[in-house]
């Protein structure tokens, strides 16, 4: 047996948009296991959601994850609504999903970027990353935010969507599915693409159901699970289903990633021709109780907020659980027996996010 | 009260743990709540988008057995409990040893009511502390 030595990779890496640690116990170039290391971006967030009235906490639930902002928002004030027992007008559900898939539409766009980056195919980095802009400006366009839109409210949304910007998302969405059937090309057939990704970071069905795996995550590895098929916001009124790849490994993530791109194109659209007119916010009164398990399809997986009312302002407990707080465990599974060289590959993977994960 | 949820005890928990994992729901997370004289944990699980909550009520000294040998996937949440809550958690498969998030020196149990800790937004609109 080789002898054993202890890499670190992280906390600071190309491929992490945010700082973790794995202790990669290595024997040569094998990675043998491995202990993830946390606490680089705790911020408290679950305790400040007891200290902040109810209104002050959608502000919060924004800040906890920049690209997935909105469904935060979204979760939380479903959540609340539900503690309440209001009923928000239809027009603000389809609002919310519009936004929420335009935030799958950049989030998945950033990752497959940020993967065509960790292998060095710069070209087609910067190309998807162009494609993504054009959502942002969509997301500026309708909310007058890029990033954190802020258009979530407890009892429905903020802003409406007028008709010439509904017009406008539908062109952007005719614009991003032209260059993302290029992207695809490209993706489907691109020796290196196939050669770094297939067969990487296998995760059985079984494993990812252990693991407690979520997202694009256990559904490339088979498993036909979307918390969207709940049916909240307006998705009980679209067509859906979930994508599933069965390769289990990087690839298939990759590849439901991309499939869920073009399906957020046909939810959008689905979205914008069946959006009814009328009210986009119902009033809210008093101090609710009772508690509440949410969750929502955030573009990393299933998002869920357990929450406590007191009949006060504040909440009595604010549990926020993340989806690469369930994904990461899987590294566990996934990294142990590949090259040091993939590891970088099958961390990306997972979509991390640990500004998410650590609240 | 939350829908689909029954109560649990920690000398019964591993074994209702090990009936939903064997029926094939996945763990989705744990929830600790601070009662005052009592802690008490809610277990979360999902199969096929139906919901299952265990809930534990127990005395803050109690000694609580980890779930990880039944889930691995629940040690982060375990000790995230140990090292926020104080939860006296036996067991747990990787064991942080209470540094998970934060380092040793920094407040211990923070997420404890006992514990108190002002918002910037709390002191500039009179919220509670």
């Amino acid at each position: 047996m080789s002898k054993q030595t202890v890499a670190p990779f992280g906390p600071q890496h190309p491929v992490l948009p945010e700082p973790i640690q794995l202790k990669l116990t290595m024997e040569d170039e094998k990675v043998v296991s491995v202990m993830p290391a946390f606490g680089y971006c705790h911020r408290g967030v679950e305790k400040a959601g007891e200290l902040n009235d109810l209104n002050q906490n959608v502000f919060l639930v924004e800040r906890i994850c920049g690209i997935c902002s909105f469904t935060h928002a979204l979760c939380y004030c479903q959540g609340i609504e539900e503690m309440y027992g209001a009923e928000i007008p239809v027009r603000a559900k389809y609002l919310r999903t519009i936004w929420s898939e335009l935030h799958r539409m950049h989030s998945h766009l950033l990752w497959l970027g940020l993967l065509a980056d960790a292998f060095g195919f710069e070209s087609l980095f910067m190309q998807i990353w162009r494609h993504r802009e054009l959502v942002m400006d969509a997301l500026e366009k309708t909310s007058g935010h890029r990033v954190i839109v802020s258009t979530c409210t407890i009892g429905g949304v903020r802003r409406d969507i007028s008709e010439e910007n509904l017009q406008f998302i539908l062109n952007t969405l005719k614009e991003v599915q032209t260059e993302l059937d290029k992207v695809t090309s490209v993706l489907s057939k691109d020796y290196t693409i196939r050669k770094r990704c297939i067969g990487v970071g296998v995760m059985s069905t079984e494993q990812a159901l252990a693991m407690g795996a979520v997202g694009p995550v256990m559904r490339a590895s088979g498993i036909a699970q979307d918390a969207r098929q709940t049916g909240y916001a307006a998705y009980s009124d679209l067509k859906f289903e979930p994508i599933v790849e069965n390769g289990c490994d990087s690839y298939a993530r990759a590849l439901v990633r991309l499939r869920e791109t073009y399906q957020a194109v046909d939810l959008i659209r689905q979205a914008i021709d069946k959006m009814p007119q009328g009210e986009i916010a119902t009033k809210v009164r008093g101090f609710p109780t009772g508690e509440v398990f949410t969750r929502v399809e955030q573009p990393r997986g299933e998002l869920v907020y357990y929450m406590k009312g007191n009949g006060t302002k504040n909440l009595e407990r604010m549990r926020v659980r993340t989806p690469t707080y369930s994904n990461v465990g899987t590294l566990l599974v996934t990294l142990p027996g590949c090259n040091l060289a993939d590891v970088p590959i099958i961390t990306l993977a997972i979509d991390p996010c640990f500004s998410c994960t650590e609240r | 009260m939350i829908e689909n949820e029954r109560p649990v005890t920690p000398e019964a928990l591993v074994g209702e743990v090990k009936q939903l994992f064997d029926s094939g729901h996945r763990f989705i997370t744990a929830t600790c709540l601070d009662l005052g004289e009592n802690l008490e944990i809610l277990y979360h699980f999902d199969k096929n988008l139906e919901l299952q909550h265990l809930r534990m009520n127990f005395p803050k000294d109690a000694e609580i057995p980890s779930i990880t040998g039944v889930y691995l996937a629940a040690f982060l949440i375990e000790n995230e409990m140990k090292e926020l809550f104080g939860v006296n958690l036996k067991g747990i498969a990787v064991d942080y040893g209470g540094t998970l998030f934060t380092p040793a020196e920094a407040l211990q149990t923070p997420m404890l009511k006992s514990v108190k800790v002002t918002s910037a937004a709390a002191e500039t609109n009179g919220g509670a502390q």
